[in-house]
């Protein structure tokens, strides 16, 4: 197997781990979760994923100012969408006593 | 709490109103003088610095000048002219160079006041560079070639009837030929102008209806400005416009039509009900803020106290950037909105990194941009409490 | 028993924890990922393999339903001595200063007539022309010596590199030297063989095409407007008929190295894609030859009896774009192309559709940053007519003129570089591509290109130009290989830091 299907396999355990993690910690925060909620989620992180990957794409191809400028406006969506989703997912949560 | 101390408070607020007015109004007259005292440079100065190469410029009149350089000094094969039109942010004067045949060689400008990062734009799509090559002999081959960059057309249709009112006065005076006529403003109605009306209308009557009808109509009028004044055409009031109102800089109401209905609809309700429509009601930059808090909840109050020293520091912006234009002769130099950075993608990086922070702090305090650094709002204020004083001034004779 | 719940507190903070780290990894190893993915020399596109891979578009599915091209008035063949620039600009250049050791002929105030046919006639319809000819004859050319003597040292490599690849123009293959109708069937097979099938014959051309080096092979039924008028090569100089051999046009096209290609006009060569499509052509011909067909390669850097991005746009290589060469889906503007004519019974392409149209229409990119304003900016190449064809029309003396000043090695490229298509297939064009494929509003495009516009720094046409009004400026650097200094220890002016001793 090549180095890149290594990453690969990694990053597919790892969503795991991390999907089973987000579960725990929306247990904690007393946030029922849907099916929409984890779309929701999904869509975010992956767009997170993107707001990297776009810019340092461009890095590897000598691009910086571009992948700079992208980058700042990648970040500025992703952090407006992530206040708009969390508002959206934990609307009406009851903090556990745990 | 003693009613001396409230007393106190209350003639310090007043004086703090009135100094406020009277510190713009002296600091506006100084600048005005010495920035008149800067303008009026020989133009010939300019072409010299323009043309270094040349080593003189013989005058024919109509401000065109033959160019002679040390290799042939007594033979000319280029000429040159300028000419000035009516930009964004002020005249906008431009060199045009053409060889013996009338073909353009080189377009320079010689005085422009437009705003830094849009002028940066035109130049950079190479809009200056489209007419070089074309003759000016040969009617509509300097237009044809021309494509007004997008988000700077004012600037960019300056430029082209400045090249056109230049390139017309060597075509005259050296090559005898009847130039294309250039256009006199024509007056140019269009949805802007329609939909700032409309507002200021939806606005006015917003101001005297119950609370919630109120509120509908309100969110209506921030959306219709947002889409309308903000993303499709990039209008919101800036200083620009009011820095070149202030220096006398008036440009022709065709063509600047919508800017008039604006500053005038801001007076108007400023003499009738005394009140600010335009921040409130209609700013798209304002709707953009309303909508982010929508989303982001928008619960955290700035506490009273640093409010109103923000308030003093938003004041203090809007008058350093006011003077310093008008010292400088230049209306656009210290318009430091963010508003086209957001509306058009054009600005400096400083303004990109300032609407970044502030898009994102608008998720969670209501209308920081508004509430802190916007030099508007503190203007229209003023606007506002001159007109009550006129008005009482009225009142009492 | 107190332990119990406080274990199980701390698995499900682990759990919790190691989700963060998780996540903070995953989005780290996409950043990594990425930048490779920018750096991957795979996405060099067109250099990639020789089977074919290179030509990965489905061209079936983007056939062209109207005309590749419109006919609006009478049609001609084209001019090989007045239309084509290099062929007037010679001629010219030969009156002017003599041809070898011999005298000049002729001098501007001798008059037109003394110039002499074609030149003549020529010239009195485009005066404009010849004020622009002449402007490089006398003035850039002297004011680009100057410039050589102070600038060239800082090119010398991008041109030592260059030279090497245009070494075989001189060498292979030689120069036809007998008429068509016996040098394009020296060597051929007596007996003819005959295909399965013309698709047989098609597919087998464009497999051996691949592994002679073409990225891209397309065929198409030659119109003989595309064909010069005069001086076909290897036959005395005159007016000649095209061929009845001349059936088909089989159309090959390799890239530039991508990096250099970007650093254009100052470290940019034609050189390195015209030797690779010039070795294929010549290859193919003498494989068609041994088959038992007559062939003939019309080869870069000047062996043409024919223009090629036509047949090009024929064979369904690609379209043509506003800055007058022909896009590609897989390469963009990035490749130089060669044509075999022969008569071997071949299945053809159709020409293709993929949205270049409508995209310059709308980008005009290229016309914003050419250096010497050749291109149009117009809406439409509606109203461009030449020689009763209508399609994109470029100023080719004021372009060629530009060339007159570039430093590096000849020519400038720029419009290569800047089109937003010439972009390597790594995923962002990848993706990039297949939006503006499949976008029917074109609001794809107007977005991509107004990201280009708006993200990607761009010199500026004046800063192509020589000092003082410009820097001899590239799209991008030069890539680290090119750079001289870099590599020796020289003192140069480097004109692009702005280094003007």
């Amino acid at each position: 197997m090549s180095a890149t299907a290594w990453i690969w396999f990694v990053m597919g355990a790892l969503s795991i781990v991390i999907l089973l993690s987000a579960h725990v910690w929306m247990q904690d925060f007393g946030i029922r979760m849907n099916w929409w909620k984890w779309t929701l989620m999904v869509i975010w992180y992956g767009f997170l994923n993107f707001t990297l990957a776009l810019p340092m794409t461009l890095v590897g191809e000598g691009e910086s100012f571009a992948a700079l400028r992208i980058f700042f406006l990648l970040v500025v969506v992703a952090v407006i969408l992530g206040v708009g989703f969390w508002r959206l997912i934990a609307a009406g949560r009851k903090p556990s006593s745990r | 709490m003693g009613a001396r101390k409230l007393i106190a408070r209350f003639t310090l607020l007043r004086i703090n109103k009135i100094g406020f007015g009277l510190v713009m109004l002296v600091f506006v007259t100084i600048g005005l003088t010495v920035g008149a005292l800067r303008e009026g440079a020989n133009h010939t100065d300019f072409l010299r610095q323009a043309f270094p190469q040349v080593d003189r410029f013989k005058p024919l009149g109509n401000d065109v000048y033959s160019i002679h350089t040390s290799t042939s000094p007594k033979e000319s094969h280029r000429y040159t002219a300028w000419a000035a039109s009516d930009g964004y942010a002020g005249p906008l004067k431009v060199a045009l160079q053409t060889d013996s045949t009338g073909r353009i060689t080189r377009i320079l400008f010689i005085e422009q006041h437009e705003t830094p990062s849009y002028f940066q734009r035109v130049q950079d799509q190479g809009l200056f560079e489209t007419l070089v090559g074309s003759n000016i002999l040969e009617s509509g081959t300097v237009s044809k070639n021309f494509d007004a960059v997008s988000g700077a057309t004012r600037t960019s249709t300056a430029f082209l009837d400045a090249a056109q009112k230049a390139g017309g006065k060597i075509a005259a005076t050296v090559f005898k030929r009847d130039a294309p006529q250039s256009q006199r403003p024509h007056l140019y109605i269009g949805i802007p102008e329609i939909i700032v009306l409309a507002l200021f209308a939806a606005a006015f009557a917003g101001m005297h209806t119950p609370s919630r009808m109120a509120r509908r109509i309100r969110w209506l009028s921030l959306l219709l400005g947002l889409l309308v004044l903000g993303f499709a055409f990039n209008r919101p009031l800036n200083l620009v416009f009011i820095n070149r109102l202030l220096m006398g800089y008036w440009p022709a109401w065709q063509s600047h039509l919508y800017w008039y209905l604006l500053a005038g609809a801001i007076i108007l309700v400023a003499f009738i009900n005394g009140r600010n429509p335009y921040c409130t009601w209609i700013c798209p930059f304002g709707a953009m803020q309303e909508c982010l808090g929508l989303v982001g909840g928008a619960k955290f109050r700035i506490p009273k106290r640093a409010h109103r020293s923000l308030q003093w520091l938003q004041k203090g912006l809007a008058l350093g950037a006011v003077t310093l234009g008008l010292f400088f002769r230049n209306p656009s130099l210290s318009s430091y909105e963010i508003f086209g950075t957001l509306f058009d993608f054009i600005g400096s990086a400083f303004q990109f990194c300032l609407l970044a922070l502030v898009m994102i702090t608008a998720l969670f305090v209501p209308r920081p941009w508004c509430n802190t650094l916007c030099p508007i709002r503190p203007l229209i204020n003023l606007v506002r409490s001159l007109a009550t004083r006129l008005k009482m001034v009225f009142r009492r004779s | 028993m107190p332990d119990r719940p406080r274990r199980e507190i701390s698995r499900r903070d682990m759990l919790k924890i190691g989700g963060l780290a998780g996540a903070a990894i995953q989005v780290g190893a996409v950043a990594g990922v990425a930048v490779h993915a920018g750096q991957n020399h795979h996405s060099y596109g067109g250099w990639e393999s020789f089977e074919g891979n290179t030509q990965f578009f489905d061209r079936k599915s983007h056939l062209m339903t109207g005309p590749a091209y419109h006919r609006v008035g009478a049609t001609r063949r084209p001019s090989r001595h007045t239309e084509y620039i290099f062929g007037r600009a010679r001629r010219l250049h030969l009156a002017l200063h003599g041809e070898a050791d011999q005298p000049p002929t002729w001098k501007p105030e001798d008059g037109l007539k003394k110039l002499g046919e074609p030149l003549a006639g020529f010239y009195d319809k485009h005066p404009d022309l010849l004020a622009l000819d002449l402007e490089r004859e006398t003035k850039l050319n002297p004011q680009s010596k100057l410039h050589r003597s102070k600038y060239a040292g800082y090119f010398e490599l991008a041109n030592a590199w260059s030279e090497g690849w245009a070494d075989v123009f001189y060498h292979y293959p030689p120069k036809p030297s007998s008429p068509p109708s016996e040098s394009d069937y020296e060597g051929i097979r007596k007996e003819p063989l005959t295909a399965k099938s013309p698709g047989h014959a098609a597919q087998l051309i464009k497999q051996v095409a691949h592994l002679y080096g073409a990225s891209l092979v397309g065929i198409a039924e030659l119109n003989p407007d595309w064909v010069y008028d005069v001086d076909v090569q290897g036959a005395k100089p005159g007016p000649f008929e095209v061929p009845p051999h001349w059936k088909y046009a089989i159309a090959l096209g390799v890239p530039h190295e991508w990096d250099q290609m970007l650093s254009n006009p100052a470290h940019g060569t034609s050189y390195d894609a015209y030797a690779r499509s010039r070795i294929a052509a010549a290859r193919l011909s003498v494989f068609i030859k041994k088959l038992g067909y007559p062939a003939r390669a019309h080869m870069p850097p000047s062996s043409y009896d024919l223009i090629i991005p036509p047949i090009l746009v024929d064979a369904g290589i690609g379209e043509q774009g506003r800055h007058g060469f022909v896009i590609t889906p897989e390469l963009g503007a990035n490749f130089r192309a060669a044509v075999v004519t022969t008569n071997l019974p071949m299945e053809t392409d159709r020409p293709i559709d993929f949205g270049v149209r409508d995209f310059c229409n709308r980008c005009k990119i290229c016309a914003e940053q050419c250096p010497s304003g050749s291109i149009s900016h117009a809406e439409t190449n509606q109203g461009m007519e030449t020689r009763g064809y209508r399609h994109w029309e470029i100023n080719q003396t004021t372009c060629f003129n530009f060339w007159a000043t570039a430093m590096g090695p000849t020519g400038c490229r720029l419009c290569i570089a800047t089109c937003p298509y010439s972009r390597k297939n790594n995923w962002v064009h990848g993706m990039a591509r297949s939006m503006s494929l499949h976008d029917p509003t074109g609001l794809a495009d107007h977005a991509m290109t107004w990201m280009q516009k708006s993200f990607f720094d761009a010199p500026g046409a004046e800063a192509y130009l020589p000092p003082p009004d410009g820097r001899f400026a590239g799209y991008r650097p030069a890539p680290k290989w090119l750079d001289i200094e870099n590599w020796f220890d020289v003192k140069v002016n480097n004109p692009q830091n702005g280094d003007h001793r």
